[in-house]
């Protein structure tokens, strides 16, 4: 890669007219006045924006941030379903299902079912207890067949 | 106060005013001084039109470009820590832009939209002689031997353009360049010998 052996002269000269392409006359006398009149016509930065363009700035804070909203959210699924699978209802996330029919069947005094995991009620307490209670239902339509034990024959 | 000038005509109100340097400008434009902004712009808007334009060969897009960066300039200046020169900061800013607008545009047609040669070029002696003596066909005008070179800088990859730019056209050093490029000269130096190799291949009939 040695550029002895090369003579680049020619091709420099001819590269020197690429600095006679000038824009058109007062061209840079004009151009930082339309700058500055974008410049002020901009809306101040919003508080979304801001944020935006400081992770954008901050890789390292936009990264450390999202491990640790990812964590947080980890953390709180996993101590949901820990507290889900020691009071003994709910659905066990390796598979081995613990709800029993019964179970299924009960309600608590909101009409919400009983055997509902603790991090899927305050979904459906906001909605109407009667959708709740719908969507419940489609849901045991759905389950009950594989879930519940087989019948003794 | 008694003026520095020996001409006696001289008066306290013809000394003229200390030229800020960047960084006091750019101290001034933190706290929203326009003015001090303004005459940042007017220090460098040639040449960071001149790096633009060369990579794209196109003067609307060069004049997008160029707004552009200078508005993502002024947005980020308080980000500015002074740990380099604000021009090769504010060059950073003009060639990432750059870069990235030529890689989405590969994916649509665009054009040269080539700048007129001002009036020097017809009497610079190094041109008229390659034009008039090295060409195969001596009646070759200059306006298609710029037509030729842009087509040729076209063909080099983003960062080859750039070396070529910034260097032979531009005449900036392999370590500004470098500072500019986050490289080092090495990296610099054996992009230019490529690229102008690959250019030499297809100049090679005007460079005889």
């Amino acid at each position: 890669m040695q550029e002895e052996g090369q003579n680049f002269d020619h091709l420099r000269r001819v590269l020197a007219l690429k600095r006679h392409e000038s824009p058109p006359p007062r061209y840079f006398n004009e151009l930082p006045g339309r700058i500055l009149a974008r410049l002020e016509k901009e809306p101040p930065p919003t508080f979304w924006t801001r944020l935006r363009h400081a992770f954008l700035d901050r890789p390292l804070v936009a990264t450390g941030t999202g491990v640790a909203v990812g964590c947080a959210a980890l953390g709180g699924l996993a101590f949901a379903l820990l507290q889900d699978t020691s009071s003994g209802g709910g659905v066990n996330i390796a598979g081995q299902t613990s709800i029993s029919p019964d179970d299924m069947e009960s309600h608590d005094a909101g009409g919400l079912p009983t055997g509902i995991t603790p991090f899927l009620a305050p979904v459906l307490a906001t909605n109407d207890a009667s959708a709740g209670e719908a969507l419940f239902r489609s849901f045991q339509q759905d389950i009950v067949p594989v879930v519940a034990p087989m019948p003794s024959r | 106060m008694i003026p520095k000038m020996s001409q006696p005509t001289a008066s306290a109100d013809s000394v003229a005013a200390p030229v800020p340097d960047d960084l006091e400008l750019v101290r001034r434009a933190k706290e929203d001084d326009m003015r001090a902004y303004d005459e940042l712009i007017r220090r460098y808007q040639q040449r960071i039109y001149g790096t633009v334009y060369n990579m794209t060969s196109n003067h609307e897009d060069t004049n997008d470009l160029v707004q552009e960066t200078f508005i993502k300039a002024h947005r980020a200046l308080k980000s500015f820590k002074g740990d380099s020169s604000f021009f090769t900061w504010i060059y950073r800013i003009a060639v990432n832009k750059t870069i990235n607008f030529l890689k989405q545009r590969k994916n649509r047609s665009g054009g040269m939209s080539l700048n007129d040669l001002d009036f020097n070029a017809e009497d610079d002696p190094e041109l008229v002689a390659l034009v008039s003596e090295n060409t195969p066909h001596r009646d070759v005008r200059l306006a298609e031997l710029q037509e030729k070179l842009n087509e040729a800088l076209l063909k080099l990859s983003e960062q080859h353009r750039l070396v070529v730019t910034l260097h032979d056209i531009q005449g900036m050093a392999h370590d500004e360049i470098a500072k500019i490029m986050d490289c080092n000269a090495g990296t610099v130096r054996s992009r230019l010998f490529y690229a102008r190799q690959q250019l030499q291949a297809h100049l090679s009939d005007y460079l005889k």
